[in-house]
């Protein structure tokens, strides 16, 4: 009986376990609805849905660190938004290093949307771990809009195996890095628009057809193709704008029969470092563009060669002298880039803008009944660090300068003086000179300026608009000037406009051999007060020209009294 | 010659509120200008706004008369994906100030802008939300908001594990 009554309780027992345990269910199934209900009226939740997306995707869809990770968490705070954002394909695809360990889950949650996959350097300590997932990413090569791979390292080669039941049809922008590229990948990209590759390995079939590629940009290319077939193979690339290649190799004999083919009816061009089998096959490959005058039609050209090891002045000479037919003729050309020159096109707009467009001068006057060009003026920047007198000799014969109107050099350790002063002629034009220069250098130079132009600076005011000099943190060692042009260096230099940028200028007046000669008072007066700006301390001043070494030795200094 | 009198338009919020706004300042508004390019004669009577309050307007009003003349973004020029990859969250520092305002304001400003269509406002609400939200852990969030854990279960279940593999990294 006992046991009766036992197995009677304990049926009775589990039947009122299970009825709470289902009202517990029920109850805790209720409570969590009201929950999501409660959560559908807080105010964000009001928010329609897309603009929640709009929102999610501003915090986990861009390129930055841990957007994937930030995306993640979103789905952990409420039912509401875990829902919304796992509807929501578009979120999930984009797949970069932040998200890489769980690329499978960005994969299976863009459903079928276009991918956009960018893989930068990969820690070393990762690599390993990381290959699968980039397996699985590049897997979904098929539905790519936007790849980037830029492993700075390490090499990859991406196999023919994985794009072989993809068409790539999607891929719109390509940038690779260090990556081997299969045969016929190209053919797998018909709908590509920007491709840049930089350090890659590929063949570039001469047939290529690619539509809708409008840049492009090969750097340090291994291409397995000839020039000739290359630029050839550009015919077929009927919407390309922007064509960049750095580091090709022209070989010599090839190289004058390319200006005609790529130029013709071919983008606009940066030729970034053209690589070639003597230094100055690039100048002369550009003549040869200048003079097929097959330029005309382009809306931008721009050539970057490299002029510090050019040694003969030849080429260059000549490239000078074509300069005005150049722009005379080519109305679309906007800039000519050398490293070490820079021959751009500036109108007054910007130029006003931008003081340290350095050399300003305006173009010869047209014929009469010709077409005006559109440009007014051309700006030449000049790289001190290469002139050379050679250079600055062929400046001046062949550039006539007008309105020289900035004037900057920094770092400047080498310098013909008397050559730029040649050069530049007319520097009472001078609106604006920012020198960072050796101080002997700059020594030389004021010496130059002022004594060259005694006789124009005499006539400046400080109300005089011009010269607006800056020293900017410079410092003027043993100036030793003459009678004449002392005073008017301190008129100069007194100038308001110069003095109001002149507060960190400090000047050692030194005169060594003529201690009756009284050159230091009139500096004083005119300069003192506003260069100085009753800054100076004999202690700070003795104690930064300690570093100046043997060029103060034996210097009489006499700091300029504050105020 | 005196310049033309710039055009006074009237609207009416859900809340009888009336403005009287110069017509360039509204017309940041494609919907507003919209409704003004298919209506042919002048019309005196205010155009009304059922979806926005007065004050909520009045915040708009404030941020249209700010940005009058700058360029509207065309059709054309709508986002894509990939360049919206690339927007940042900042904000101008005008904006930033205007913006600084209470969570309900915020919304219904939100709203506002995306019922008015001025795509430029509503950007600099859904930045302001996304930059409240960016750093914190989803508790932080649910504090911000006032949400409550509402998860089930299973849910929690897979959170936990997704967890695990954020934490594998």
């Amino acid at each position: 009986m006992d046991s009766d009554e036992d197995t009677l309780d304990l049926e009775t027992m589990d039947k009122t376990l299970a009825v709470i345990e289902s009202s517990i269910r029920t109850l805790l199934q209720k409570l969590q609805q009201i929950r999501v209900a409660r959560n559908r009226l807080i105010s964000i939740n009001r928010l329609p849905p897309e603009l929640l997306v709009k929102i999610f995707s501003i915090i986990g869809t861009s390129w930055s660190d841990r957007s994937g990770h930030r995306l993640l968490q979103l789905t952990w705070v409420s039912h509401y938004w875990r829902n919304l954002a796992l509807e929501s394909p578009n979120l999930w695809t984009l797949i970069t290093n932040s998200n890489l360990p769980q690329a499978d889950v960005w994969v299976a949650r863009s459903k079928h949307c276009p991918l956009s996959i960018g893989l930068s350097e990969i820690p070393k300590a990762l690599a390993k771990v990381w290959i699968p997932n980039i397996l699985t990413v590049l897997l979904q090569f098929h539905r790519t809009e936007h790849l980037r791979i830029t492993l700075h390292r390490c090499y990859i080669s991406l196999s023919s195996e994985w794009l072989k039941d993809s068409s790539g049809s999607l891929l719109k922008s390509l940038e690779l890095e260090s990556v081997w590229l299969p045969d016929g990948f190209l053919h797998r990209v018909p709908n590509i628009g920007v491709m840049y590759l930089r350090r890659c390995q590929h063949s570039w079939p001469a047939a290529t057809h690619l539509p809708n590629l409008t840049s492009l940009h090969i750097l340090f290319p291994r291409l397995c193709i000839s020039v000739l077939d290359f630029v050839t193979s550009l015919n077929r690339l009927p919407q390309l704008e922007h064509l960049i290649l750095a580091e090709v190799f022209l070989p010599l004999q090839e190289s004058t029969s390319l200006a005609r083919p790529l130029l013709e009816d071919g983008p606009c061009l940066s030729l970034l470092k053209l690589g070639s089998a003597g230094d100055t096959e690039p100048y002369l490959w550009f003549l040869q563009c200048i003079n097929s005058k097959c330029i005309t039609s382009r809306t931008t050209i721009s050539c970057n060669f490299n002029l510090s090891s050019f040694t003969n002045s030849s080429p260059f000479q000549r490239l000078l002298s074509s300069i005005d037919e150049l722009f005379l003729e080519t109305q679309s050309i906007n800039s000519i880039n050398f490293k070490g020159l820079t021959f751009t096109v500036a109108n007054a707009t910007a130029h006003a803008q931008n003081p340290f467009l350095l050399l300003n001068y305006r173009h010869k006057d047209v014929e009469p009944g010709s077409t005006p060009p559109s440009r007014t003026s051309i700006s030449i920047e000049l790289n001190p660090t290469i002139l050379s007198r050679t250079t600055l000799l062929l400046l001046q014969q062949n550039v006539v300068l007008t309105h020289l109107q900035a004037l900057r050099w920094r770092d400047l350790m080498y310098l013909d003086l008397e050559g730029i002063l040649n050069t530049f002629g007319v520097l009472s034009k001078v609106e604006y000179v920012d020198l960072q220069v050796h101080p002997t250098l700059l020594l030389q130079f004021l010496r130059s300026i002022v004594i060259r132009s005694a006789g124009r600076w005499e006539s400046m005011t400080p109300a005089s608009d011009q010269p607006i000099i800056l020293f900017s943190a410079m410092r003027i060692l043993g100036i030793q000037f003459n009678e004449q042009s002392f005073p008017l260096l301190g008129e100069l230099l007194s100038n308001r406009k110069s003095a109001n940028l002149a507060l960190e200028t400090l000047i050692f007046t030194y005169v060594p051999d003529d201690p009756d000669m009284d050159l230091v008072d009139p500096l004083k007066e005119s300069v003192g007060q506003l260069v100085f700006g009753g800054s100076t301390e004999v202690k700070a001043i003795e104690e930064m020209l300690e570093g100046a070494g043997g060029l103060l030795e034996g210097c009489d200094l006499e700091p300029l009294p504050d105020d | 010659m005196a310049a033309p009198a710039t055009q006074q338009i009237k609207i009416r919020c859900n809340d009888e509120k009336e403005f009287t706004v110069d017509r360039d300042v509204l017309e940041r508004s494609v919907l507003i200008k919209n409704m003004l390019e298919d209506v042919t004669e002048q019309q005196d009577a205010p155009i009304p706004l059922p979806n926005v309050s007065g004050p909520v307007m009045a915040k708009v009003l404030e941020y249209c008369t700010h940005h009058r003349g700058e360029p509207l973004p065309s059709a054309d020029t709508e986002q894509s994906q990939d360049e919206t990859r690339k927007r940042t969250t900042d904000i101008s520092e005008w904006d930033q100030k205007f913006i600084t305002v209470d969570q309900e304001m915020l919304f219904e400003i939100i709203l506002a802008a995306n019922y008015l269509d001025i795509k430029s406002l509503l950007d600099v609400g859904c930045k302001t939300v996304a930059n409240m939200i960016k750093g914190k852990t989803p508790e932080e969030i649910r504090k911000l908001f006032n949400i409550v854990n509402d998860f089930t279960p299973e849910e929690e279940a897979q959170i936990k594990k997704e967890n695990e593999w954020a934490e594998d990294r």
